[in-house]
């Protein structure tokens, strides 16, 4: 008897030989982990050891729905990919929304593991049921949107592709796999391990469905939902403005990061407010499958040379290449995030990147002849463009950039270590830790890096009291609140990223999650047995149990990777330098102090940040417990 | 009484038609009055809800950078050139 929800399949694709083995979707692997992030967390813990090259063949790429993708229920157009990172070495993962996740269902896979490398450039073609490797020699070097209409119409015209630019195929690290050719699997390079397989694209059509359990409850409860999620003020902004609401909030506090971080106040930043935005550049709004948030912005520019329509940028994508490169040409930033998602790059890293080599030449660390005679410096977006370029192609001074800032760095010397803004690898996302306290912990220890998707917390940043109340007790007031305080933020990030882990099973969007509180474990606790039938899915303390199972299995993960307490660090730009300006002048994050509390909520070892023995044993990670003893690495 | 200056943002600007305005107040629930007497009900019907004359859910009102917590601290004084913010809903990322 196997769940709802599921499809009931999955694949094993081998490119190096070109087998496709089609097996039964494990009930057992579904009642511990549910789906999307857990699968891919129990998968890549059993076949992608630390002996692993994230770039080998022996690399393996989930690709993963969950039981609720495909369903009416809101947001459930997501789907996630996940290997060993080739930026970071260790856990790599990453989301998108669109319209392809449940189109992998309705064509009769739950999910794909792919391993090997496949001798010539193939794309899978995922149709009702079958896996075709076709060969992908013609599509090879074609930038996204024309490759994917390409592959449309050699295979058909409905169906869903998600594709790898040339910065994939030159295994640039954080090379992005772009899904409808808009929404990006950006963070930790899952673009480059598409390009190491020679694997252009994933093509799907499928005219299946998705069976839920207990039809009429379901139908009731989502529609509750979607309800809740029209009305709910949160929703109705982000459907008006989209993400780049974030822009004024934040320069408001003082945390939007500006000029590769050196400060959260940005001169330029009007330019950039979502109000300005839409009233000089929004053309139309897209929305997700099963989606009525409709987030999505369409822009337009006609100023030269920046003359585009495109979807997006995010409040992401505007920091990255706005504020943070001292940038405030909106048509510049909607070119360059164009540019991205044609090249198959993410934004975040790409645009951290050249803010880190802009600032090496600033401090006259690098010079005008090394960056190719670019002349180099916050502002000048012309410059910016041309790196992107550089990068995807790997041309010059880009082949450095290619490596990510860690790597680059280290290669450049001369103190450029300091300017990389990075944690285990990973470029910092568009927060800052001095401004907005618990950020700095969830960017110190998330498994993927310096992270905004799997522990932030909004509460210090945008208040909430009552939220934060019902959530982690009123005693907790004001402090959890504070963005200045360290007091209450290891508690508000150990049950967050305990959710979000949950949130990436399911798997649904993290905007109506991450923002209180349309949707939350309690919303979780009720769909899911309605769609799966476990009834076991229905109690909140074992779907906690579940999302914590995965945080630390993933943290096993790395730690297998040689990840310790001495890996979950800030930039000294956080810990040390005081926050130049602003609201928040003079602050710095104290990391260890929420690092010891941290690892004590969570029982890992404050010593080494490693699981304890019972902690795994609690989880039902004993397989775990007992490798990492086996290596040594299990605390005493 | 001291001069601030209120910033308003995203459908606050809408209903206002403008992004920020300079009130005599010297608190933070003066200066709202000061800001609805401006703008009247337009203004009144998106910033406070209409059953308890609270400030709508998820509002944020900051001075200085620094958020509020309203109406608990609704006579925080102010001085002079202060800086309030007054935001609907964010969210994103």
């Amino acid at each position: 008897m196997r769940y709802y929800g599921y499809v009931g399949k999955y694949a094993r694709i081998n490119l190096t030989n070109g087998t496709v083995c089609i097996k039964p979707t494990p009930k057992s692997l579904a009642r511990a982990f549910i789906g999307g992030s857990g699968f891919a967390a129990r998968i890549l813990w059993d076949e992608v050891g630390p002996e692993v090259d994230p770039l080998s063949p022996e690399n393996r790429l989930v690709i993963a729905t969950g039981p609720v993708t495909g369903t009416a229920w809101p947001t459930a157009g997501r789907y996630m990919m996940a290997a060993k990172s080739p930026l970071t070495g260790i856990w790599g993962e990453s989301h998108a929304g669109g319209h392809l996740g449940p189109e992998i269902k309705y064509a009769g896979f739950d999910f794909l593991v792919i391993e090997g490398r496949s001798p010539e450039p193939v794309y899978l073609y995922l149709n009702d049921g079958r896996i075709e490797i076709l060969p992908a020699g013609d599509f090879w070097g074609l930038m996204v949107h024309e490759a994917v209409d390409e592959l449309k119409r050699e295979t058909d015209l409905n169906a869903h592709v998600a594709c790898i630019g040339p910065a994939g195929e030159k295994l640039v690290r954080f090379a992005a796999v772009i899904s409808d050719y808009h929404r990006a699997h950006g963070r930790t390079g899952m673009g480059a391990v598409w390009g190491s397989k020679r694997l252009k694209a994933l093509v799907v059509r499928g005219h299946g469905s998705v069976e839920v359990a207990r039809f009429e409850q379901f139908m009731e409860i989502m529609q509750e939902a979607h309800q809740r999620g029209v009305e709910h003020p949160q929703a109705q902004a982000l459907a008006e403005y989209g993400t780049p609401l974030l822009v004024a909030y934040k320069q408001s506090i003082g945390e939007l990061p500006t000029k590769n971080h050196w400060t959260g106040v940005f001169d330029g930043a009007e330019n950039l407010m979502a109000e300005t935005l839409k009233e000089r550049y929004w053309v139309r709004t897209r929305a997700c499958f099963a989606c009525r948030t409709r987030c999505k912005k369409v822009y337009k520019s006609t100023q030269e040379p920046y003359v585009v329509t495109s979807e997006g940028p995010e409040y992401e994508a505007i920091y990255s290449f706005g504020s943070n490169l001292g940038n405030d040409n909106f048509p510049s930033i909607l070119y360059a995030n164009y540019l991205c998602n044609q090249y198959g790059l993410d934004a975040i890293s790409t645009g951290c990147t050249i803010a880190f080599l802009t600032e090496c030449v600033e401090k006259g660390i690098v010079s005008r002849e090394e960056v190719d005679g670019l002349d180099l410096k916050w502002g000048n977006h012309e410059a910016f463009i041309e790196l992107i370029h550089k990068i995807a192609k790997r041309e010059g001074i880009g082949n450095l950039l290619a490596e990510g800032v860690k790597r680059a760095a280290e290669k450049i010397g001369r103190g450029a270590e300091y300017y990389a803004l990075h944690v285990k690898g990973m470029e910092v996302s568009g927060q800052d830790g001095r401004t907005h306290r618990s950020i700095g912990l969830s960017h110190a220890v998330a498994s993927r890096g310096a992270d905004h998707l799997r522990g932030l917390v909004t509460v210090d940043q945008l208040g909430y009291e009552e939220i934060a109340a019902e959530r982690w007790g009123r005693d907790k007031l004001p402090e959890i609140c504070n963005p200045y305080s360290e007091k209450w933020k290891a508690l508000a990030v150990k049950t967050t990223e305990d959710v979000y882990a949950l949130r990436d099973t399911l798997i649904v969007c993290w905007y109506t999650v991450s923002w209180p509180p349309i949707y939350w474990v309690e919303d979780f606790a009720r769909v899911l047995p309605a769609v799966t039938g476990e009834d076991a899915f229905g109690k909140v303390d074992e779907l906690l149990r579940i999302g914590e199972r995965i945080v630390n299995l993933e943290r096993c993960f790395n730690v297998r990777e040689g990840i310790t307490r001495k890996d979950d660090r800030l930039p000294e730009r956080f810990t040390k330098e005081p926050m130049p300006q602003g609201p928040g002048k003079g602050q710095t994050v104290n990391l260890d102090i929420m690092l010891d509390e941290y690892y004590d909520l969570r029982g890992w070892d404050k010593k080494t940040g490693i699981p304890k023995r019972e902690t795994l044993e609690k989880l039902q990670l004993q397989k775990q417990a007992e490798e990492l003893a086996r290596m040594g690495k299990l605390p005493t | 009484m001291p001069k601030v200056k209120v910033r308003l943002y995203t459908i606050l600007r809408e209903a206002a038609g403008t992004r920020e305005v300079e009130v005599e107040a010297s608190t933070v629930s003066e200066a709202l009055t000061r800001l609805l007497e401006r703008f009247g009900s337009h203004l009144k019907g998106k910033l406070l809800d209409e059953e308890t004359g609270r400030l709508r859910p998820f509002y944020n009102i900051l001075v200085n950078g620094r958020r509020i917590s309203y109406p608990r601290e609704a006579q925080l004084a102010l001085k002079q050139g202060d800086i309030l913010d007054i935001f609907p809903p964010v969210g994103g990322g």
